[in-house]
């Protein structure tokens, strides 16, 4: 699962909340037994980046998110998002745990994420297209 | 006069913070949803993101909100809130060459790979006051979304379009050409300094520097990068590259710390700015460079801060934008706000202190007046 799970790692921060909400409660249906060991709490990540000039990462400055963790037996499920928003930081963290373990509906929130891929693929492709049309064509004179 | 310990004026500051909300209130509009301020006073938030160091765009918009738009005002509220929340931890290093790029220009080549995106810009608008912005309705802004972006509002499948490339950054190129300063091979601080953390020491690490003009008021920034590109120092710069897009925030798993997770995107502009050729060990001239890289869309920002990254690292301090003590020390909002606003405290004992020794001299300078005569 670790390609795909790399997959999903990446794309779930943008998985729509609705989507994202019933996925987690059909998990929560089928595995009753996944706890909250640390509730949703907000907090702080300092942001790392790279300059150009001497290429020495520095601290941009913090961003707000939300994190909070969930266990099933000795496993754990963690979940991170931006912003103050305890509720998707639930449902990335009961996500995050199963999709490691294995357990659960795994094949429908699988199809469900691939289909969400598809979707937010579209997105930028589509947010790309607005964006390239104020691309300069330069018309040389003379 | 001897010192004369006071209090009150409880009352008073109760009836003035009163005051503060009936006077953003008494016209009797409509209250100001944080979404609006979020999606319509865009660049303000991004401001007050950038200036209080805090990525929180529906935090900033509430803090505009009860600043009455005092930008200043609302990234010290920012900054206040950020000292209560608890540091989870820190992010993996971001590559800008990852942004999805929503502008992207340069100054210095006309012909760049994946070409020139000016993105949403006034730069070739006239200063013009829209008068029809007045009347601006629900009705308008749908017919006008609709036309825009018909497939992006009706979530239809366009297919054939480009994915967002990542772009190749203009300086990569110059310095593939071997025209620009050499890196330093990959030579790491081994542990970054963080100003939220250790306070500031001179000579600063690079790391230390564009950390706190990453957090620098935009203002103060601007006209000491100003006074630089004027004649105070000896910068010219040229823009190689200015761009604004989203990059990824990405943490370690908290608990499968082999695991990276992607937490969001961050938008973020970033200025590269090439200035006066330098000569290295090898004696071959080459371009140097001014890096800058800030929250949210605020070029003038990240312009300002290129500018002065360069003009201090020249080494010298015979101008003002050259000294990294006097830039470091004078550029951050809260700071310079909060030193500036403290001189309305009341002074009440150091003034009459001041007054009587003002008046002693008077009285000196009269009796010495008075034996010469």
């Amino acid at each position: 699962m670790s390609e795909k799970g790399e997959r999903f790692r990446t794309i779930l921060h943008r998985v729509d909340k609705g989507i994202l909400g019933q996925l987690a409660r059909s998990v929560l249906a089928a595995v009753p037994e996944i706890r909250v060991i640390k509730p949703p709490q907000v907090g702080l990540v300092m942001i790392r980046a790279r300059e150009t000039v001497e290429n020495q990462p520095f601290n941009l400055g913090e961003v707000l998110v939300t994190e909070c963790t969930v266990a099933l037996g000795e496993a754990t499920g963690w979940g991170c998002c931006l912003g103050d928003d305890p509720d998707r930081a639930y449902h990335l963290a009961v996500l995050d745990l199963v999709l490691h373990l294995g357990v659960g509906p795994v094949e429908r929130i699988e199809a469900a994420l691939l289909a969400e891929e598809e979707r937010i693929l579209q997105e930028d492709v589509s947010e790309f297209a607005s964006i390239a049309r104020s691309q300069v064509q330069f018309d040389v004179l003379g | 006069m001897g010192y004369v310990p006071i209090k009150g004026g409880q009352a008073a500051i109760e009836a003035a913070e009163k005051l503060v909300r009936y006077f953003r209130l008494r016209g009797g509009s409509a209250p100001l949803e944080i979404k609006q301020i979020q999606d319509q006073m865009r660049l303000a938030v991004d401001r007050v993101m950038g200036e209080g160091s805090l990525y929180a765009p529906f935090h900033a918009a509430l803090a505009l909100k009860q600043a009455e738009g005092d930008t200043i005002e609302a990234s010290f509220l920012l900054r206040a809130y950020r000292s209560t929340l608890p540091r989870i931890g820190y992010s993996v290093v971001v590559d800008t060459r990852d942004m999805t790029v929503i502008r992207r220009i340069s100054a210095a080549f006309k012909d760049i790979p994946g070409g020139q995106i000016l993105g949403p810009t006034r730069d070739y608008s006239l200063r013009l006051l829209d008068f029809q912005l007045a009347d601006e309705s629900l009705t308008h802004i749908r017919e006008f979304l609709s036309k825009f972006a018909p497939g992006m509002m009706r979530g239809e499948k366009i297919g054939t379009e480009e994915v967002p490339p990542s772009f190749p950054k203009v300086v990569d190129m110059l310095r593939a050409e071997g025209l620009l300063e050499t890196l330093t091979a990959g030579e790491e601080a081994e542990e970054i300094i963080d100003i939220t953390r250790q306070p500031i020491t001179f000579p600063a690490p690079r790391a230390a520097r564009l950390q706190a003009m990453a957090r620098g008021e935009t203002g103060g920034l601007m006209a000491l990068a100003y006074s630089s590109m004027r004649g105070y120092g000896n910068v010219h710069p040229t823009l190689g590259e200015l761009r604004v897009g989203y990059v990824p925030l990405r943490v370690y798993h908290k608990t499968r710390s082999d695991e990276v997770v992607t937490v969001g995107r961050v938008l973020v502009t970033e200025a590269e700015v090439i200035a006066r050729m330098d000569a290295e060990e090898d004696n071959i001239p080459r371009f140097t460079l001014g890096y800058g890289l800030c929250f949210g869309h605020n070029e003038i920002k990240a312009i300002s801060m290129a500018v002065l990254d360069r003009a201090m690292r020249t080494g010298s301090k015979e101008a003002p934008a050259e000294d990294e003590e006097f830039i470091l020390y004078h550029i951050d909002g809260i700071e310079a706000s909060g030193f500036t606003a403290h001189w309305k405290l009341p002074h009440y004992v150091t003034f009459q202190s001041v007054l009587d020794r003002l008046r002693r001299a008077q009285q000196v300078a009269r009796r010495e007046g008075e034996g010469t005569q």
